[in-house]
């Protein structure tokens, strides 16, 4: 107990009420007391003059076996020595109780005091923590707090990575930085036994800790004593998400931590990990929009891409639409006009609707323009964009089926060429006869050298042209059923007497009702032409 | 011992004693009231503080009363005076300032704060 604390206690003698009582007791006794503090002052008195009291008979004040002040007592006239005793005991023993009612009330309020402290600097974290959206201003904000509440030289937040099982430094005060970032074992080190453990742990003593438990930086610290908290995530959902451990040591005034510092630490810690894990949610939220707005953009290039406008063609109708399954996708469709008389029809799709086959699908348009460019043959736009694609396609583990056709109307001629794409499907309105245009050729990106095929027929007045993509034919219903060829042909047949465009959006139409709530699981192009003439 | 002498107003027990408590371990002379007209009185008793803790919301007469009548004496208008008020109470804390309070304080209040502060009212 300091000297001043004792003064602070003593000074509650002053009050009225007890200078009140003692007055009367003096008088009740026929004697006078008073109380004086080691240090000459007095404190109370029952009489006006100090020199009254020399040769007055005295006894010491104790509070939990500490002398704090003295009582002095002298009768007003003669009273046996039996009797004096009697009186100073009973007057020190009313003044003892006294002091030790104002002590206990004073320990009371110095536990109000550090509850206040608390419940402000909890109500300080909250508020900064809950308008906090960057992970590492919370680390930050985190150590100034403990910093400023345990009035600590040393903090260290460790953060435990699920994957490689060990806990990392991520953010420090008062730790030389070659430890930053260092990795600490779960096992072995009292991190990792209070992460495991999940509960708060204070060591009283650095240099006689729990068998097989070694401290980070052991030897370095300026005291002994040392506390280890785990931040916890326990919102009612996520059941004990450990995510790391707050560490302290080296308290300013050199004392040992007390249980009441573990408990401040522990409330600290656990309001901490609640925002560290909110905060990473948030940033695994904006990881995805992200990707999402890259997504959004690359779609726009790719539909970029594909035809704005059929082109026209003397002699021939077309029209062609491409819907990804998801933003991007591995199919296309293009239109190839060298003069008013040829017009080029491909349709073509790259395994998979990633982003990596929609950068495929770009560089196949890149490779087929210029073939076309050098007004190559069909068979050696094929050879030649197989070549041109092959190493890229094996690289990446994908493929392309392209179905590429050359219609001259001219003399109403169809040359074209299949690398592994379904058929195209042609219908004769007159006498509703159906042809199914196929040639022999290899998918695109399995072998370096392939031989295509060239298939030609001739067209007239009235034929509808079907080019698709498999996306078309096996899109699935509720009910996990394709939509087939022959659902295609039934529409074909209906609207034989349309436009190009009009076709191809019924078909399209008639896909979407069959398919219903079921998202599309492929890419959708389709392509349609009608010989006019 | 610190000469300064610091009046502090509350009638919640727990407050008024531990406020007190801070200020005496801190040295300062500490004189306490329990109402509004204690204020008064001591006041007109001859205490004379240097600086004034005044609740807002206590019986007889409220802090602001309080606040008003020292601020239209001339001995005491120029001493400073800090406002204690409850968490949110924003327009507590106007009408405080308005009155002529100096600051406020927000209970329940943070010793080290409140002590630093003191400290600085006082360089």
């Amino acid at each position: 107990m300091t000297d001043h604390y004792k003064q602070i206690l003593l000074e509650s003698l002053r009050k009225e009420e007890l200078q009140n009582i003692l007055k009367k007791l003096a008088d009740l006794s026929n004697c006078d007391v008073r109380v004086i503090s080691f240090s000459g002052d007095t404190i109370v008195a029952s009489a006006a003059q100090n020199d009254f009291f020399q040769n007055a008979v005295a006894q010491d004040i104790f509070l939990y076996d500490e002398p704090i002040a003295t009582v002095q007592l002298k009768p007003r006239n003669r009273h046996s020595a039996t009797m004096v005793k009697i009186t100073l005991s009973l007057f020190t023993s009313l003044l003892t109780k006294s002091l030790n009612d104002e002590y206990e009330m004073t320990a009371l309020v110095e536990e109000l005091l550090a509850k206040y402290e608390e419940v402000n600097l909890l109500f300080d974290l909250s508020e900064s923590l809950g308008a906090e959206f960057n992970l590492k201003h919370v680390y930050d904000i985190l150590l100034e707090k403990v910093v400023q509440a345990l009035d600590v030289e040393r903090v260290s937040v460790l953060i435990y990575d699920e994957k490689k099982k060990t806990l990392r430094l991520i953010a420090a005060v008062g730790l030389e930085t070659q430890f930053y970032q260092s990795e600490v074992p779960i096992e072995k080190s009292i991190s990792g036994y209070v992460l495991q453990r999940g509960e708060p742990l204070l060591i009283e003593d650095l240099n006689q800790l729990p068998p097989g438990l070694q401290a980070l930086e052991s030897g370095k610290y300026k005291t002994s004593s040392f506390i280890s908290v785990p931040l916890i995530c326990s919102p009612i959902k996520v059941k004990d998400k450990r995510i790391g451990v707050i560490n302290v040591t080296d308290k300013r005034n050199g004392k040992s931590f007390t249980t009441g510092d573990l408990k401040l630490l522990n409330s600290i810690a656990s309001m901490a990990a609640i925002s560290i894990y909110n905060n990473r949610l948030l940033e695994q939220v904006r990881d995805s929009e992200r990707v999402k707005r890259e997504l959004e953009i690359a779609e726009s290039i790719q539909m970029g891409m594909l035809p704005s406008s059929p082109p026209r063609v003397k002699g021939i109708d077309v029209w062609g639409k491409c819907r990804s399954a998801k933003n991007v996708g591995g199919d296309y469709f293009d239109f190839f006009v060298t003069d008013d008389t040829h017009l080029g029809i491909v349709v073509a799709d790259v395994s998979g609707h990633n982003v990596g086959a929609a950068l495929m699908m770009a560089i196949t348009r890149s490779a087929l323009r210029s073939a076309i460019l050098e007004q190559k043959t069909v068979e050696d736009i094929f050879r030649s964009t197989n070549r041109l694609l092959f190493s890229d396609l094996t690289n990446a583990g994908l493929f392309i089926t392209m179905f590429l056709a050359y219609y001259s109307s001219a003399d109403h001629m169809l040359t074209y060429g299949n690398a592994g794409h379904p058929p195209a499907l042609l219908l004769r309105p007159e006498g509703q006869k159906l042809y199914w245009l196929d040639a022999e050729g290899l998918i695109i990106g399995l072998e370096k050298e392939i031989d295509f095929q060239v298939e030609r027929r001739q067209l007239q007045k009235g034929d509808i042209l079907v080019f698709y993509t498999d996306g078309i034919i096996e899109a699935v219903n509720t009910a996990n059923e394709q939509f087939g060829t022959k659902s295609l042909i039934q529409v074909v047949k209906k609207m034989y007497r349309y436009s190009a465009q009009q076709i191809g959006e019924a078909i399209l139409n008639v896909v979407d009702e069959f398919v219903g709530t079921q998202a599309l699981r492929d890419d959708v192009t389709l392509v349609v032409a009608k010989i006019m003439e | 011992m610190n000469s300064k002498v610091i009046l502090v107003a509350d009638d919640e027990p727990p407050i008024l004693r531990s406020l007190s408590f801070v200020l005496k371990k801190e040295g300062y002379q500490v004189v306490e009231a329990r109402d509004g007209t204690q204020v008064v009185e001591l006041l007109q008793k001859g205490v004379k503080p240097d600086l004034v803790f005044l609740d807002v919301m206590m019986p007889k007469m409220d802090g602001f009363q309080v606040c008003k009548w020292m601020r239209s004496n001339p001995q005491w208008k120029n001493v400073h005076i800090i406002f204690l008020t409850a968490k949110g109470q924003n327009s507590d804390r106007q009408k405080g300032l308005i009155l002529g309070g100096n600051e406020y304080i927000t209970k329940p209040f943070s010793p080290s704060k409140l002590i630093q502060r003191v400290r600085e009212i006082f360089s």
